[in-house]
C-alpha cells in the first residue's frame, strides 16, 4: 500500500469528528455508568426509602420518628457525643505525640513513630473486643486483678460512653498523628528560627509559631476523626449493647435485622448519619484548604529539636503508654485468650491449648466458611478493584475527555458514605428484581469495591502523577495504540502504586465489618462477621483465635508487599 | 509535495489562541528549529504535528497525505503517523531494557522476527554510540545515554518525520554542545524532515538550516540563522536572538546612499530597514553590542560618534563595556581591550548595515534603558 492510499483510508475511519472518533470516550462512558450504578443508584434508594410511607405515598413520618422518638434521638445525640469525645481525645493526644516525635529529643522516636501503623494491625472492632476482656466490669482482667489486690467493685467499666470514646480515640488517633507530623515536618524551619532570633524562648516559639502554623492540620485531623468516629459500627456494637447505649450505626442495623424491618426509619437515620459524617469531612477540607501559609521550603535545613531535659523520660513514658494501651495489651490479651482454656488473672502453664484454632479453622463450619469467603473477596476483590482504579486514574489524569472531572468526583464520593449507610443502600437496591444480588457473594464484592475505591484511586493517581506523560506519548509515537500503551507502559509503571493499593485493599477487605454485617447471608459469612457472631454468643476464646489469625494475615500481607515492592529492579538505580 | 507542510494551524486553549495561524514547510532532509520563549506555542505546534494535540483548524500533511484537517474531519492518531519523536524528559521506559526500549516500535509493528528486531536495534545503537548496552536498564545509564536510547528508538522505526521536543535541555552544558553536532550528523544522513523545538537560541542557530522564531502563537520571523541575526524584523526578534542595544530615533529622511536617516540621542545615524516609515516617525534601532566599533572603519565612519567609558567587565572570550553617548547607555563587546580607560572619551562608530530599524517606538517611551 502506498502512503497516499494509507492517508486516505485512515482519513475515512476518523472522519466522524474527533470527539466520537476517540474510542476512549466509550470506555469513559462505561466506567461512569458503572460508578453511577455502584454509588448513585444505592444512594437514590436510600433517599427514596426515607420519604416513602408503608403504603408507597410521600411522607416525612420517618424523619419525624427519627427526631422525636427518644430511642432514636438518643442515638443521634450519642453519636455526636461519641464522635466529639473521640475527636477531642484523639486530637490532643495525636498532636502531642506528633510534636514530641518531630520536635523534641525524647528517646525512642523511631519506635513511637510506628504508632502510625497501629490501625493496620488492630481494628477498632478487635480493640473493643480485647478491651472487653480487659475491662469488663466483672470478668475483665484488669478488674479481676484490681479485686485480687483487695478492692471491691470494678476499676474500669468499658461498657460506658467514655469506654466507647476511649477505644475509638485509641485507634483513630494515628490519623491525627500522621497529619500533624506531616505538617510539622514540611514547615519552613526559618519561621521558627526567626521567632527565636527575635528573642522568644523555645517554648514560647512552640506555642506562638509552631502550633498556630500546624493548626490547619490539627483541625483537619480533628474533623476527620469526628467523621470516622461517627461512622464507627464495631466499637459501639460491642461496648454499647450491654449498657443499651445506641448510636446511629447500631440503630440503622437494628431497623433492618429486627422483624418487621423498618426501611423508612433506617433510611431517615442513614441520611442523618450521612449529614453528620459529610459535615465532618466538609469541615476537614475547609481546615486543610487554609493551610497555604504553612510554606514548604525546599531547603534541607532542620530546625533544632527542643531539648526536654529530665522531662524527656516522662514524655517518652506517655508515648509508650499509648503503644501499650493500643497494641501490647489488646493483642497480648487476644493471643493469651486464644491459647487458654479459661479466663482468669491467675496464669499457669497447663491452661494453654491450640484447641480454639482447630475449632475455628476446621470444626466450626461458619468460621471455616468465613475464612474462605474473606480470602476470596480479598484476593479477587482487591485485584479487580485496583484494575478499575488504574483505569479511572488514567481516564481522569491522562485524557482531555469532557467527563474526566465527573469521573474523579464519582470515584471520591464513597469517602463520604459510612459503611453502614452504603450497605443499607446496596441492600435496598439489590434485594429485589430486576437484579437480585443479595444472597450472593457479589453484593459484598460491590460493597467492598465501592467503599475502598477512593483509597485505591488515590494510590494509583498519586503514582500516575509521578509518571511523566511523555513515557506514554513515546509509546503512541512508536506506533502502539491506546490499549497497548496502557498494558505495556502504564500498568507496569503503575506497579508500585498498584501493589501498595492492593495490599491496603486486601487488608481492608479481610476486616470489613460495618457493611458486611448487613449484607452477608447464611453460608456467605465473612471474617469480621464471624468474629461479631462469636462475640454475641460470648465465645471469646474462639473469637480470639479468629482475631489473632486476622491480625497475622494483615501483618503478613503488609510485610510481604513491603519486601516485594522493595526489591523492584527498576528502583535499583546505582547497581551498575 | 514531499516533506512536511503545516498550513494555517490554529489551536485554542479556552479563549486564548495557543497557536494563531501558523504555516511553514520542512523539506526532505531539512532541519528546522522552532525557537521562542516559553509559552510562544512552539511545543504545541510540535505536538499538533505529532498528533498529541487536536488543532482547531489548519492542515498538516506529510509527503502529500493529509494527517490533520479538523474541517474535513481528518485526524490520524499519533500511533498511525509513523513519526519518530524525541522527548524532553527522554521518556525512556524504566521497566524495559535498552533492547526492549529501542525494539518497541518494531515489536508493536508486529512484522519483525525477534532476530530481525535485535539486528535493527543493534544497528541503531551503533549509530548513537551505545553498542553493547542492549541488556542495561535505563536507570543504569546517564542522562546523555538515556537521550541516545530515545534517539535510537525514534530512528529504528525509519520514521517519515523526526520530531525533537527540547531533547538536550536536561543535559549538562558540555554534553549538550557535543550532542548538537551528533544529532545533525545523524539527521543529515536520513533525508527526512526534522522539526526541532528549543528555547535555546544558540542551539537553534548551530543546528538548523532554517530557524522559525515564534512569539505569542505566531511566527515572528523565519529564515537562515545568519539572516535573522543580522536583519531581525522586530524588536522581539532582535532581543530574543542574541542581544541588542535599542535606540529610540526619529526618521528624518534618506541619506545620500539611499539609506534611512534617523535622529539618535547623540546625533544623526544612517540605518537599514526591512520596512518603510514616514518622516517624523519614532522608531527603534537595534544595534548588536559587537557591532559598535572603536576608531571607526571607513564604512562605520558614517555613523561615528563620541562616547565615554562607564564600566568594563571581563567575560573570558570577550570584554563587555557600558558606554554612554548623548545620555544613552550602550553595551559594547570587544575581543580585546580598548585604549580608553574608565571615564575617557573615545570615537565610536556603527556600520549602517548593522543599524537595523526594528519597528515603531512604544508610545510610553519606556524603551530607553533596555539592552
Amino acid at each position: 500500500m502506498t502512503s497516499v492510499e494509507m492517508g486516505k483510508s485512515r482519513a475515512s475511519v476518523f472522519s466522524r469528528g474527533r470527539a466520537l472518533a476517540d474510542p476512549l470516550i466509550y470506555v469513559q462512558f462505561a466506567v461512569i455508568a458503572l460508578l453511577c450504578i455502584m454509588i448513585l443508584y444505592p444512594a437514590a434508594h436510600i433517599f427514596a426509602a426515607s420519604v416513602r410511607d408503608t403504603d408507597g405515598s410521600f411522607s416525612l413520618r420517618w424523619f419525624q420518628e427519627a427526631y422525636t422518638n427518644p430511642r432514636n434521638y438518643w442515638a443521634i445525640l450519642n453519636t455526636i457525643v461519641v464522635a466529639s469525645g473521640a475527636s477531642l481525645v484523639a486530637t490532643v493526644a495525636g498532636s502531642f505525640l506528633a510534636w514530641a516525635v518531630v520536635r523534641t529529643n525524647i528517646p525512642g522516636r523511631r519506635l513511637i513513630e510506628m504508632t502510625a501503623i497501629v490501625p493496620f494491625i488492630t481494628t477498632p472492632f478487635l480493640g473493643a473486643l480485647s478491651w472487653v476482656m480487659l475491662a469488663n466490669p466483672t470478668t475483665g482482667l484488669i478488674n479481676q486483678a484490681w479485686q485480687m489486690l483487695g478492692a471491691s467493685g470494678p476499676l474500669i467499666n468499658i461498657y460506658t460512653l467514655s469506654g466507647i470514646i476511649f477505644v475509638e480515640a485509641l485507634y483513630e488517633m494515628p490519623f491525627v498523628f500522621l497529619m500533624v507530623a506531616g505538617a510539622l515536618r514540611s514547615m519552613d524551619p526559618t519561621l521558627e528560627e526567626a521567632a527565636l532570633s527575635s528573642g522568644a524562648s523555645l517554648m514560647k516559639t512552640t506555642f506562638t509559631v509552631t502550633l498556630p502554623l500546624a493548626l490547619p492540620a490539627i483541625l483537619g485531623g480533628a474533623f476527620l476523626v469526628f467523621a470516622l468516629a461517627a461512622e464507627q459500627f464495631g466499637v459501639p456494637a460491642v461496648l454499647g449493647a450491654p449498657a443499651r447505649i445506641r448510636v446511629l450505626t447500631t440503630s440503622i442495623i437494628e431497623t433492618e435485622v429486627s422483624y418487621p424491618p423498618r426501611h423508612g426509619l433506617g433510611a431517615a437515620l442513614c441520611i442523618t448519619l450521612l449529614i453528620i459524617a459529610l459535615g465532618g469531612l466538609w469541615l476537614q477540607r475547609r481546615a486543610l484548604g487554609k493551610r497555604s501559609y504553612t510554606t514548604v521550603s525546599g531547603k534541607g535545613a532542620r530546625s533544632q529539636r527542643i531539648a526536654l531535659g529530665k522531662w524527656r523520660w516522662a514524655i517518652c513514658g506517655l508515648c509508650f503508654a499509648y503503644i501499650v494501651l493500643s497494641v501490647v495489651l489488646p493483642v497480648g490479651t487476644l493471643v493469651l485468650s486464644s491459647l487458654r482454656t479459661m479466663w482468669t488473672a491467675e496464669i499457669s502453664l497447663d491452661q494453654f491449648t491450640l484447641e480454639h484454632y482447630r475449632y475455628v479453622l476446621f470444626d466450626y463450619p461458619i468460621t471455616h466458611r468465613a475464612v474462605l469467603n474473606s480470602l476470596f473477596l480479598a484476593v479477587v476483590g482487591a485485584t479487580v478493584t485496583m484494575l478499575l482504579c488504574a483505569l479511572i486514574s488514567v481516564l481522569s489524569l491522562r485524557t482531555r475527555l469532557p467527563g474526566r472531572r465527573l469521573l474523579d468526583y464519582l470515584a471520591m464520593l464513597p469517602l463520604g458514605f459510612p459503611g453502614v449507610v452504603l450497605a443499607f443502600g446496596l441492600l435496598q437496591a439489590w434485594i429485589s428484581p430486576p437484579l437480585v444480588l443479595y444472597g450472593t457473594i457479589w453484593i459484598l464484592f460491590i460493597a467492598y469495591a465501592t467503599r475502598y475505591l477512593p483509597i485505591g484511586v488515590r494510590s494509583t493517581s498519586s503514582t500516575l502523577m509521578q509518571i511523566h506523560p511523555e513515557l506514554e506519548e513515546a509509546s503512541l509515537s512508536c506506533g502502539a495504540g491506546w490499549f497497548r500503551t496502557f498494558r505495556n507502559i502504564t500498568l507496569p509503571l503503575l506497579k508500585p502504586g498498584l501493589i501498595a493499593g492492593w495490599a491496603l485493599l486486601f487488608v481492608a477487605f479481610t476486616r470489613e465489618l460495618s457493611a458486611s454485617v448487613l449484607l452477608y447471608s447464611p453460608t456467605l459469612e465473612v471474617f469480621s462477621v464471624a468474629v461479631y457472631d462469636l462475640a454475641q454468643a460470648g465465645s471469646f476464646r474462639a473469637l480470639s483465635a479468629l482475631a489473632v489469625l486476622q491480625i497475622l494475615v494483615s501483618v503478613a500481607v503488609l510485610a510481604i508487599v513491603k519486601k516485594v515492592s522493595g526489591v523492584d529492579r527498576t528502583a535499583n538505580s546505582d547497581g551498575n | 509535495m514531499s516533506g512536511l507542510h503545516v498550513e494555517n494551524l490554529v489551536k485554542r486553549f479556552g479563549a486564548a489562541n495557543a497557536i494563531d495561524d501558523v504555516s511553514f514547510s520542512v523539506g526532505p532532509g531539512e532541519f528546522v528549529s522552532l525557537l521562542g520563549p516559553s509559552g510562544c506555542g512552539k511545543t504545541t505546534t510540535l505536538r499538533c504535528i505529532a498528533g498529541f494535540e487536536h488543532p482547531d483548524s489548519g492542515v498538516i500533511s506529510v509527503n502529500g497525505d493529509v494527517i490533520t484537517n479538523p474541517q474535513a474531519g481528518i485526524f490520524i492518531p499519533p500511533n498511525r503517523r509513523h513519526f519518530g519523536m524525541v522527548f524532553q524528559s527522554y521518556a525512556v521506559w524504566p521497566h524495559m531494557t535498552v533492547l526492549e526500549n529501542v525494539g518497541y516500535p518494531l515489536k508493536v509493528a508486529g512484522r519483525f522476527s525477534r532476530t530481525e528486531i535485535e539486528h535493527r536495534v543493534h544497528d541503531k545503537l551503533r549509530i548513537v554510540g551505545l553498542a553493547g548496552y542492549e541488556g542495561r536498564y535505563p536507570t543504569q545509564l546517564s542522562g546523555g545515554q538515556q537521550q541516545r536510547v530515545a534517539l535510537a528508538r525514534a530512528l529504528v522505526m525509519e520514521p517519515k518525520v523526526l520530531l525533537f521536543d527540547e531533547p538536550l535541555s536536561n543535559l549538562d552544558a558540555k554534553l549538550r554542545e557535543r550532542m548538537r553536532f551528533e544529532l545533525i550528523e545523524i539527521q543529515s544522513g536520513l533525508g527526512i524532515p526534522a522539526v526541532y523545538v528549543t528555547h535555546d537560541q544558540s542551539e537553534a542557530m548551530v543546528m538548523s538550516k532554517r530557524v522559525i522564531v515564534m512569539q505569542a502563537g505566531s511566527i515572528a520571523q523565519q529564515g537562515a540563522p545568519e539572516d535573522i541575526y543580522s536583519a531581525p524584523n522586530s524588536r522581539f526578534v532582535a532581543d530574543f536572538i542574541g542581544s541588542s542595544n535599542f535606540i529610540d530615533a526619529e526618521i528624518i529622511g534618506e541619506d545620500e546612499n539611499g539609506l534611512w536617516k534617523a535622529r539618535a540621542p547623540w546625533g544623526d545615524i544612517s540605518c537599514t530597514s526591512l520596512r518603510s516609515y514616514p518622516v517624523g516617525a519614532r522608531v527603534v534601532v537595534a544595534v548588536r553590542p559587537e557591532r559598535i566599533e572603536v576608531t571607526p572603519s571607513p564604512l562605520a565612519a558614517v555613523n561615528a560618534f563620541k562616547a565615554s567609558v562607564k564600566s568594563r567587565f571581563f567575560l573570558g572570550p570577550f570584554l563587555e563595556y557600558f558606554i554612554e553617548a548623548g545620555g544613552q547607555t550602550l553595551r559594547m563587546q570587544r575581543t580585546s581591550a580598548i585604549s580608553a580607560g574608565l571615564g575617557d572619551t573615545f570615537a565610536a562608530g556603527i556600520d549602517p548595515v548593522h543599524c537595523q530599524i526594528v519597528g515603531l517606538a512604544e508610545t510610553d517611551g519606556a524603551t530607553n534603558a533596555s539592552y
